[in-house]
């Protein structure tokens, strides 16, 4: 879709104009592994040009130069870091995982939300990992390594078949989207009938997690997409053929606008993060309870 | 999950042994495909699938990545390295003239507190080989 295209459909969701300067202003976020190292005593040994997020503090911007190469670093190389959009990191925090928890993320490649709910857990509990395609697997396996996940389990099941009946305490779904959220080259390539398709499976995915989920359990679903379709009417989909699913507050304290109450006045506990608000790519969160 | 058996595979012992590295009560090293490495509870989950990571390779050596994980509790057969050479190490490259003593064997190789991977004294040869595999291996740009 062209940009005028895009500003104009845009314009529907959020102020677009701000949202599109801020694509193309965007900051680099890593996140600290607290699995090896305190954020604090990481802020007192690092030399990188970074600064504490004041949403999160194991969340840093870094203020090198462009084109800085961050992979290279010591910081990186020793997996004291993992470089990670500040919603994508917030998206497990809306979660909350803990110790206690029996864990499944149902699309966990390359693993960047995934091993951050495993520092959560202080690597404790049980965190499967789900993804398929021998990339994927090797992108996550690479950072279940690096960063010292001790408490994974890595199976590689279609996700809108999980085999599984209420067995997990808590679930992410971060789905496959159209990345809208992830800068101007998405939006060049995309047509709103991609949202229409993909929109299927992640209907079929969402039904397969939240059969897995225990009475009582929380589910997060996210994308990093703007489209409704791929959004709210996934999350509205759920809720109207499946008894006992509630929307609830994502219950973050940060920049946000509320999701898209044409879907019912309930769907402004979800969260739409756009680039404007955090200076990072655009999200969507929504958690949901089983009753 | 089976505990390792068998002399020559208890990893456990070797690591006792030759690093004097005792693991942490909740972590635990299994045999399931491989040796492994995980916490306590995966086993329990009943969940199939692979749990952990490698902690060793198919000839029973520790994994590169076992060893920079850790590598901080040894005691023994470490080897601290100035910036320029850790930076060498990372980079993929062996450590020449260095006296570690009359036996080869596996050596944690660290730089200050932190540890940058597993290397192989030669004790013929005088040189520490790189283990560190080759898609983890980096150009480091900073200092710490």
């Amino acid at each position: 879709m062209e940009e005028k295209a895009f500003r104009d459909w845009l314009s529907a969701y959020t102020d677009a104009d701000k949202c599109i300067s801020a694509f193309h202003s965007q900051k680099t976020f890593f996140r600290v592994n607290t699995i090896k190292i305190s954020s604090g005593r990481f802020a007192a040994m690092t030399n990188l040009a970074c600064k504490c997020s004041p949403y999160y503090d194991c969340a840093f911007e870094l203020d090198e130069k462009p084109g800085f190469q961050i992979g290279r670093t010591w910081e990186y190389f020793l997996g004291l870091i993992y470089p990670q959009s500040l919603p994508s990191i917030l998206a497990s925090l809306a979660l909350a995982p803990a110790g206690k928890d029996t864990v499944l993320d149902v699309a966990a490649a390359p693993g960047s939300k995934f091993s951050h709910m495993a520092m959560l857990m202080e690597n404790k509990g049980v965190l499967v990992a789900n993804d398929r395609g021998e990339d994927k697997i090797s992108a996550l396996y690479a950072t279940i390594n690096r960063m010292n996940v001790l408490n994974c389990v890595v199976t590689t099941l279609d996700g809108a078949k999980l085999p599984w009946n209420r067995r997990f305490t808590k679930i992410l779904l971060d789905a496959p989207c159209s990345a809208l959220g992830s800068g101007m080259a998405a939006s060049a390539r995309w047509e709103p009938a991609n949202s229409m398709k993909i929109s299927n499976l992640q209907k079929r995915m969402l039904f397969s997690a939240f059969d897995a989920l225990k009475p009582g359990g929380e589910l997060v679903y996210s994308t990093c997409t703007y489209a409704k379709e791929e959004n709210e009417e996934v999350v509205a989909n759920l809720l109207q053929n499946v008894k006992g699913a509630s929307l609830v507050d994502v219950g973050l304290d940060i920049p946000h606008e509320a999701g898209l109450s044409d879907y019912g006045d309930d769907f402004r506990k979800c969260y739409r993060i756009y680039p404007q608000h955090l200076q990072s790519e655009g999200f969507f969160i929504a958690k949901i309870r089983k009753g | 999950m089976a505990e390792i058996r068998g002399k020559d595979k208890n990893f456990k012992r070797y690591l006792e042994n030759h690093f004097g590295i005792a693991l942490p009560a909740d972590v635990s090293i299994f045999y399931l495909k491989g040796v492994r490495v995980g916490n306590t509870a995966i086993g329990k989950g009943g969940i199939k699938g692979d749990l952990g990571y490698a902690a060793c390779d198919e000839g029973f050596n520790p994994t590169n990545s076992f060893i920079q994980n850790f590598g901080h509790l040894a005691t023994k057969n470490t080897i601290t390295l100035d910036a320029a050479k850790a930076r060498e190490f990372a980079l993929g490259r062996g450590i020449g003239s260095v006296q570690l003593g009359e036996k080869s064997g596996f050596v944690i190789v660290k730089y200050e507190e932190f540890v940058v991977g597993l290397g192989y004294y030669d004790a013929e040869e005088k040189k520490i080989k790189n283990r560190i595999p080759e898609k983890r291996r980096r150009k480091i740009i900073n200092g710490l």
